[in-house]
């Protein structure tokens, strides 16, 4: 069935399976910057922004995106660099694998909740895990992604 | 997954029509646990874009929309500042963000999930389900039935009292569901005491409850015997989790530390 969806700005068709999920659209479309982890809704490496809100698109039927706005990474590209730059200063980086949906779920917090405490960001990203960083140095880089004001 | 054919009603009315006709119609609402339950769908039901997900508050009840998100009841500004913010809590414990985007109200309540926190909460809330035809129904009730019947959750109202509340999730990590969850509200010295995950689907400790309304003013000792009805009406269990000895201990310290702070403004200890 074709679903039209307005991926990072541009809206285009999309051939779907009524079961596919937004994971499997996105990637066979060439959006490899979305990420296949857990594939049970559990790790958040699949994030994706629907409507500005992080989403686990491996757990999200792509015919619920008809009609609707779906960010990846490279929406956001400006603000993901900067984020990549704190990321580098903090040592908060290793694989990278993680990267792009942290990048997606820490945007939507600075929209969202923009003097987000330390304790909210914990909050906010409990859905996102990392196997490298222990955390802390992300934390770190997000206070001082937060704290920068363009 | 595999999903036959998919239907977007265009009314409640009509997606109510679609899942009395054919008997293997499932409503898809957030479909947050869908995968990990189901293999195959003969038809999909989308309830998105029927109006089922707002939430609105009047003197006397707040009305959740079956398709509002676990993140939308708890941002809410009105059900934030009810029994000292029971359900927006519980929300906010429900996995990460990206999962209570997705998850709805609805999805959760119709799951009758055992390890679900929001049935717990919203059995202590007092909440009343309301269906596209039959009668509303309270979930305490709805949680007990023994016969299954066909309908379109539209609705979860909650009376608008004030109250305190307190709620408690264990759980091995912040993205497990729980070994065990409870939550207490207190009404002007009206108690309702629910707990889930024990493991079977959440439940009221009427019984504990009722004797303790009963009790005026209420002591420390009071709490105590409570807590005690309570772990006597309920059943517990065993599962890969947790085993039923644990989680009795868990119930008992949890339950009474949950009392006691829905009673008294200082812990008296």
């Amino acid at each position: 069935m074709l679903i039209r969806v307005e991926v990072n700005g541009l809206s285009r068709p999309f051939d779907v399976e009524p079961g596919d999920y937004l994971l499997d659209t996105l990637r066979n479309a060439g959006w490899l910057s979305v990420r296949r982890g857990c594939d049970s809704t559990s790790c958040g490496v699949c994030t994706v922004l629907v409507d500005g809100r992080p989403v686990p698109s491996c757990s999200f039927l792509s015919i619920r995106a008809d009609g609707r706005k779906v960010t990846t990474v490279e929406g956001i590209a400006a603000e993901a660099e900067r984020l990549a730059r704190h990321f580098g200063e903090e040592g908060a980086d290793q694989c990278g694998y993680c990267n792009p949906s942290l990048a997606l779920a820490v945007y939507a917090l600075k929209t969202t909740k923009p003097d987000a405490t330390d304790d909210e960001i914990r909050t906010w990203l409990v859905g996102n895990l990392c196997r490298c960083s222990g955390y802390q140095s992300q934390l770190a880089a997000i206070r001082r992604y937060l704290e920068e004001r363009p | 997954m595999r999903i036959e054919n998919v239907v977007r009603p265009a009314s409640a009315e009509e997606a109510y029509k679609v899942l009395l006709a054919d008997k293997n119609a499932v409503p898809i609402g957030g479909g947050a646990w869908i995968k990990l339950t189901l293999k195959e769908i003969q038809t999909a039901v989308l309830l998105d874009g029927l109006g089922l997900d707002r939430i609105v508050a009047d003197q006397r009840t707040v009305e959740i929309g079956s398709l509002a998100t676990l993140s939308a009841v708890a941002e809410d500004p009105v059900l934030s500042g009810m029994y000292g913010g029971l359900l927006s809590t519980t929300c906010r414990r429900v996995m990460g963000i990206n999962v209570q985007d997705v998850a709805t109200l609805g999805g959760t309540v119709m799951g009758g999930y055992a390890f679900s926190d929001l049935l717990t909460a919203l059995l202590a809330m007092d909440a009343t389900l309301r269906f596209q035809k039959h009668e509303p129904m309270k979930l305490a009730e709805y949680v007990a039935r023994k016969t299954n019947f066909r309908d379109l959750l539209t609705a979860v109202s909650i009376p608008r009292r004030n109250g305190r509340g307190a709620f408690v999730k264990i759980a091995r990590t912040r993205l497990d569901f729980a070994i065990l969850n409870l939550a207490v509200t207190n009404v002007n010295g009206l108690y309702l005491i629910a707990v889930g995950a024990r493991p079977g689907v959440a439940r009221l400790a009427t019984a504990a409850a009722e004797r303790l309304n009963e009790i005026h003013p209420v002591s420390v000792f009071d709490l105590e015997k409570a807590v005690g009805d309570a772990l006597g009406e309920l059943d517990f269990g065993s599962n890969g989790r947790a085993s039923e000895e644990y989680r009795r201990m868990l119930a008992k310290h949890h339950l009474f530390r949950a009392l006691k702070e829905v009673t008294f403004d200082a812990d008296p200890r």
